[in-house]
């Protein structure tokens, strides 16, 4: 009788934790996206020319697959328009994944300077904390509607052999494959709580996730590479899955299934990776 | 000697990370490696002439060129407006040099490792696919001339928009998403089709990259060689020229607080 009102009290106990720390975390996410607005509009005329900068990076990869187009009929098995989804796709989960990618590069900086102290003093959830500091929520609107809607305006989509269960589950895939691709950035950090340096090493996982990523399509690869950019360096399902899934190029449970157990295989590793990198964190400060 | 110390200076310091210097040189290889397996899978599917070799030389002295003359990337044009948009200028302009030259050799410095993989590329790409022709080399030479000052003068005039907006990275950044698609650093002209291509050769960005990849190919002096040829020349006067006014204009509204 005792030993089942204990288990009874201690599932209420962490019942009752566990509703804390949601609401800790909800308390976060809502000051993170109030303050990143007040910052982004504070000086709202400045950066208007970024909508510029990212149409027009959208114009040059619409002349770039004009041109390609010009001279093949497919490239990797996929023809023009399926290419613009290819591209389309790619472009949303960018653009998604920058609305809190600067928090890395913030984290670069905190632990080079040693103001990660301020941070891990207070009582908050240090990995949610570093993780959603900022959600640039109105610079990425602002920056991405223009050059996605170019894109959706020159694709044909009657062309597209699409259905709503196949989009759906590339939807799902892609939000997978963004949350994964945020851990490898975030595992690309990590090294600066050892060398107090690590901005090349993230750039070069940003460039490695954008070149194999988001201008090949997963057909374009061989079975071992297909293998190893979705188990290893998984950087194919934000985009390469996603796409093929919804275009019903592959078997969409299959890829589904796979990106679920890489996603929850990564996200152990990020949080093991913090605990041990926190333990390497050192500073004169505080 | 001056401007070789402040080179050097820069340089040393970006040697201070060593894993740095590691990851900075596999991005650039990861780059050039799915450029060129990107294109390989063009190849494959279009009914071109072109092999693998070819297109793998291309893009390697493409890159290469676009790096060492700075027209891919825009690095001299983003150490200027970095310097006048923190106000960092003034403490260059009180000392006896001259600012430009020590704004290159800084970039140069920055990019130092950027620099000596570009030439490793150019070797490489003429080893893959070497020139032919004595020809083919002195025009190389001679597009290349072209295309460094069109690039020194294109980052000058970039730079020197800091001095008219609080913030040019945006207007900055959609030029060099042009020039890239424009310049052949992600196409090669010769894919374009004809009537478009025309127009492309007659901006200034061909000149930039192209030009001088192209030129290394060419066995025979043609009109299309003296076209080409006219249309650098012409954007390296006018780039020049241009240059040296905007920047003469522009540096009088400079403004800062301090040094």
């Amino acid at each position: 009788m005792h030993i089942i009102s204990g288990l009874i009290q201690l599932k209420d106990m962490k019942l009752s934790e566990f509703k804390e720390s949601l609401l800790d975390r909800l308390v976060i996410l809502k000051a993170s996206i109030v303050y990143t607005f007040q910052q982004e509009t504070a000086y709202w005329t400045n950066n208007w020319a970024n909508i510029l900068s990212t149409t027009f990076y959208t114009i040059s990869m619409l002349i770039f697959i004009d041109v390609i187009y010009a001279n093949v009929d497919s490239v990797a098995g996929y023809m023009r328009n399926e290419m613009l989804l290819f591209l389309f796709v790619g472009q949303i989960s960018y653009y998604s994944s920058w609305l809190i990618h600067s928090n890395l590069r913030e984290l670069i900086e905190d632990v080079n300077r040693g103001n990660l102290d301020l941070l891990l003093v207070k009582p908050t959830p240090s990995l949610f904390y570093v993780t959603f500091k900022k959600i640039k929520l109105f610079s990425i609107l602002r920056d991405s509607i223009p050059p996605m809607m170019a894109i959706a305006i020159v694709t044909n989509w009657s062309s597209l052999n699409l259905s709503f269960v196949n989009v759906f589950i590339g939807l799902v895939i892609a939000c997978l494959g963004l949350i994964v691709a945020h851990v490898i950035h975030f595992l690309s950090t990590l090294p600066v709580f050892w060398l107090g340096e690590s901005t090349a090493i993230l750039e070069l996982s940003e460039h490695f996730e954008y070149n194999v990523g988001k201008i090949i399509p997963l057909e374009g690869y061989g079975f071992n590479f297909q293998l190893v950019f979705s188990t290893l360096i998984p950087v194919l399902i934000s985009t390469g899955f996603a796409s093929s899934v919804m275009l019903g190029k592959s078997n969409p449970l299959l890829l589904l299934i796979w990106s679920l157990i890489i996603t929850a295989v990564f996200l152990f590793v990020r949080g093991v990776s913090w605990k041990k990198a926190l333990k390497a964190y050192t500073s004169a400060s505080s | 000697m001056l401007y070789f110390e402040i080179f050097k200076f820069k340089f040393l310091r970006f040697l201070t990370y060593p894993l740095e210097i590691a990851a900075s040189v596999i991005k650039r290889l990861i780059e050039i490696i799915f450029l060129v397996f990107f294109w390989s899978l063009v190849i494959k599917s279009s009914q071109s002439q072109i092999e693998i070799r070819e297109i793998a030389s291309y893009f390697l002295i493409a890159l290469a060129v676009g790096d060492l003359v700075m027209a891919r990337w825009g690095g001299l044009g983003s150490t200027i407006g970095r310097r006048i948009k923190y106000g960092e200028m003034s403490k260059f302009m009180i000392k006896p040099i001259d600012l430009i030259p020590h704004l290159y050799a800084s970039t140069m410095g920055t990019v130092g490792m950027r620099m000596i993989l570009s030439l490793v590329y150019f070797i490489v790409g003429i080893a893959i696919n070497p020139p032919t022709s004595i020809l083919g080399i002195s025009l190389f030479v001679l597009f290349f001339i072209n295309a460094f000052v069109i690039a020194f003068a294109f980052n000058i005039i970039l730079g020197a928009m800091y001095f008219h907006l609080s913030d040019a990275s945006g207007i900055k950044n959609s030029i060099e998403h042009m020039s890239r698609v424009l310049s052949g650093a992600l196409v090669p002209i010769y894919f374009f089709p004809e009537k478009i291509k025309y127009f492309v050769k007659l901006t200034p960005f061909p000149s930039m990259i192209y030009g001088p990849t192209n030129a290394l190919t060419i066995n025979s002096f043609n009109n299309q060689v003296v076209f080409d040829l006219g249309v650098a020349f012409f954007w390296s006067i006018t780039f020049t020229i241009f240059a040296y006014y905007f920047w003469s204009y522009s540096i009088k509204r400079y403004e800062a607080v301090g040094i």
